[in-house]
Formats: structure tokens, C-alpha cells, sequence
């Protein structure tokens, strides 16, 4: 149930209150925009889904339901404007590269750089939900309970997923000897 | 612990984002094989974590509230037509409700003809409908001095002219047919003006109030799957 402080920002959003509506957002677009960025992949597109997912979420807060918690519903709005934009770039097949900010990344650090490379590669090689559920689990640190909503999938699934996922990435890395190496890297610092 | 459990606790300590506990930390520290495994997640989760953060656009709720006062005009509109609408729906129900209680009135009056058989309900009829000729015969000062006489005015005296005659013209009683067919054709009069406009009104409001396609909310919850 969302707390009495959300319900109260919701109801003067409700009412139409700009103040209330920017507050919302400002403390939501963290959340909202990197789901949006995990599961697709492309700034600008995440940017355009996460207003999308406001812009949807305000024409429709009557109906969420005040008993419930406010970020799941906001996350399956989210999860579903991307995945529909997913299943239209599937249709119309666009060179969309994956983008990975370096920014802040340590580029002097050889092994640690390769690393982050090698997982890129390997995270391109997972199925997608697979890949979805990982990301917001372990990059954008959502609950299981979260990535649900988003993906709309059952909870077990996701936590399946996110395990293959783990698996999967792992059993990739120590086959290209990545880890092996990091390791070696690592104890000679 | 058996290295098969101990890879199922390592899922578990890291869906709960905790430390190892330690039965963990102490199977790890006997088996290479889980001890390996151990640290090779360690090295990619932390990799995954340290991660940069992808940077907020800094201009998102301006954009959206750009976007919304379109959908608060729609929402303006739709709750004025919602308005409008309750108005118009209460405003048939209760027309629906006057026609009720006349009809139910009518069937009580119609009582009063219970018991007769054809012929003498017809002659009835005859009797009543005699009294109505009255109506042509008197002049403007003689409607004058019914409507004195009877209290009525001049808008209601065609309905209850039998009454209002028969009132004037005979010392005894009005006939209770005669008063039961008069207030209910007066009622009826009376009543069905107001009611078929009240009706007109509300579904002229119901027409045009209802709201386009294009403008109304979704009337879906955005929450459940939706590839619109």
C-alpha cells in the first residue's frame, strides 16, 4: 500500500497541480528512465519512453488502485511502452547499437575495461528476457517484485531468469579465460 | 553442505543482496571447486556494479508537463460531459418515475370502473363526454364565473371542465367517475408536457455530450499489457 505521503502527492496530482506532478516525476525518473535505458538500450529512446510512461501514468492515475503500491504500477507502464517499442523495432529492423556509458569508467585500467567489454559481449549474447531481468536486477537494483510488474511476468519467472542469467554470463566469461585473466590482473595490483 | 547447495545458497544470498552466511563462507573455504565459484561472481558482479550510472535527463518533467495540459483539457471536458451526462441520466430516471407514478395513478383511477360491465362503463363514458359540449356553450364571462366558482384557472379548466360544470350546474356531488376521469386526464396533461421534455432535454444532452474517441482518457488501466 503506498505510504500516506504518496497518496497525498497523488491526490494533488489528481488535482491538477503542476508543483505536484513535477515533484512526482523528479522523484520517480530515476527509476523510470533507467528501466527504460536497460531495456532498450538507447538514450533516446529510453528519454521518449519515460515521458511516454508519465505522460500515461498522469492521463490514468485514477485508476490505480490506492491499496496497492505505486511503483509496480508505474514500472508495468514503463515495461509496457518498451516492449512495445521493442516489438516495433522487431517488425522494422533498425541498427539500433547498444549503448554502454564509459563515462566514469576507469580507462587507464586495462583489465577492468576489458572486463566491462566482455560483459557487454556476453549480456548481448543472452536471451533478451534473460538480459532484461539481470539488468534491472543487478544495474538498476529494482526488486524482484518490480522487474515483475515491468516485464509482466510472474515473480518465479523472473528470479529464473535473472539465475540463468548469471549462469549463462559466467559460463561465457570463463569460456573466453575473461575472469581467469581479470583474476591474474587483479593480484598483481 | 553439498557444492549443489551451495551454489542455490549463492543465488539466494545474492537475490537477498546480503553477505555470505557462514555455512557459506566455510563450505567455500573447503571446496576450490565452490570457492572459484564464489569468487568468479564476486568479480562479475562487481563489475556489473561498478557500472556507470546512466545519467537522468534533466529536462523529463518539463517535457511531461508539456504534454499533460492537452490531456487536461480532454479531462476537463470529459468530467463536464461526465456531469452533464449524471444530469441528463438523473433526469430520464426521474421522468421515467413520473410516467411510473402516473400510469400506477391511472391503473388506480381505472379502479374506479372495476365492477362495471362493458355497456355500463360506455354509458359512463357517454355521460362524461356529454358534459364536455358545456365548454362551447358558455361564453367568455361564463368560463369567468366557472373559474371563480371552482377555484381553477383558466390553463387547467379545459382538463377539469366536467368538474368545474358540474360543480356550477348541480347541487349534488360530481359524480366520482366524472372527478376520477377529470384529474386524471388533468394529471396526465399536466404531467406529460414536462416529461417528454425533460426527456427531449436529457437525451439531447446524452448526444451531445458524449465524448469522441480521441479525446476521452484511456479508458484501459496503461498497467496491464498493452501494445497500443
Amino acid at each position: 500500500m503506498a505510504s500516506e505521503g504518496m497518496q497525498a502527492l497523488i491526490s494533488r496530482c489528481l488535482a491538477g497541480e503542476s508543483s505536484a506532478i513535477r515533484a512526482l516525476v523528479d522523484h520517480y525518473q530515476g527509476m523510470v528512465f533507467g528501466l527504460c535505458y536497460r531495456l532498450l538500450g538507447h538514450r533516446q529512446d529510453a528519454e521518449d519512453m519515460a515521458q511516454e510512461t508519465f505522460v500515461r501514468a498522469m492521463r490514468s492515475l485514477r485508476q490505480w488502485d490506492a491499496q496497492r503500491d505505486f511503483e509496480p504500477w508505474l514500472l508495468a507502464i514503463a515495461g509496457n511502452r518498451c516492449r512495445t517499442l521493442l516489438a516495433k523495432r522487431r517488425r522494422q529492423p533498425v541498427n539500433v547499437p547498444l549503448e554502454n556509458d564509459l563515462d566514469g569508467r576507469p580507462h587507464d585500467d586495462h583489465a577492468v575495461q576489458l572486463l566491462q567489454e566482455e560483459i557487454d559481449l556476453a549480456l548481448g549474447h543472452l536471451r533478451e528476457e534473460y538480459r532484461h531481468a539481470f539488468r534491472l536486477f543487478h544495474e538498476q537494483e529494482l526488486s524482484y517484485v518490480e522487474i515483475a510488474a515491468a516485464l509482466d511476468c510472474p515473480l518465479g519467472t523472473v528470479k529464473t531468469w535473472v539465475h540463468r542469467a548469471r549462469r549463462e554470463l559466467l559460463e561465457q566469461l570463463r569460456r573466453r579465460n575473461v575472469l581467469e585473466t581479470t583474476h591474474h590482473a587483479m593480484r598483481d595490483v | 553442505m553439498q557444492c549443489e547447495t551451495f551454489e542455490w545458497q549463492l543465488h539466494a544470498m545474492l537475490d537477498e543482496r546480503r553477505g555470505a552466511d557462514a555455512a557459506l563462507a566455510q563450505h567455500a573455504s573447503q571446496c576450490p571447486t565452490c570457492h572459484q565459484l564464489l569468487a568468479d561472481y564476486t568479480v562479475l558482479l562487481g563489475a556489473v556494479y561498478a557500472r556507470a550510472e546512466v545519467a537522468v535527463p534533466t529536462d523529463l518533467a518539463d517535457r511531461v508537463l508539456a504534454d499533460l495540459p492537452r490531456l487536461r483539457t480532454s479531462r476537463a471536458r470529459h468530467v463536464l460531459g461526465s456531469n452533464l451526462r449524471l444530469a441528463s441520466v438523473l433526469a430520464v430516471a426521474a421522468s421515467l418515475l413520473i410516467a411510473a407514478y402516473l400510469a400506477i395513478d391511472y391503473r388506480h383511477e381505472m379502479t374506479l370502473y372495476d365492477g362495471l360491465d362493458k355497456s355500463s362503463a360506455e354509458a359512463e363514458v357517454r355521460r362524461i363526454e356529454a358534459l364536455l359540449p358545456l365548454l362551447g356553450m358558455l361564453d367568455q364571462q361564463g368560463v369567468e364565473t366557472v373559474c371563480r366558482a371552482t377555484g381553477r384557472s383558466m390553463a387547467t379548466l379545459p382538463t377539469t371542465f366536467p368538474i368545474a360544470v358540474w360543480q356550477v350546474t348541480s347541487d349534488s356531488p360530481p359524480d366520482p367517475l366524472i372527478v376520477a376521469h377529470a384529474g386524471w386526464t388533468h394529471r396526465v396533461a399536466s404531467g406529460i408536457r414536462p416529461l417528454a421534455v425533460s426527456m427531449v432535454w436529457a437525451l439531447e444532452v446524452l448526444r451531445d455530450t458524449l465524448p469522441s474517441k480521441s479525446d476521452s482518457p484511456n479508458d484501459t488501466d496503461p498497467a496491464s499489457t498493452d501494445t497500443s
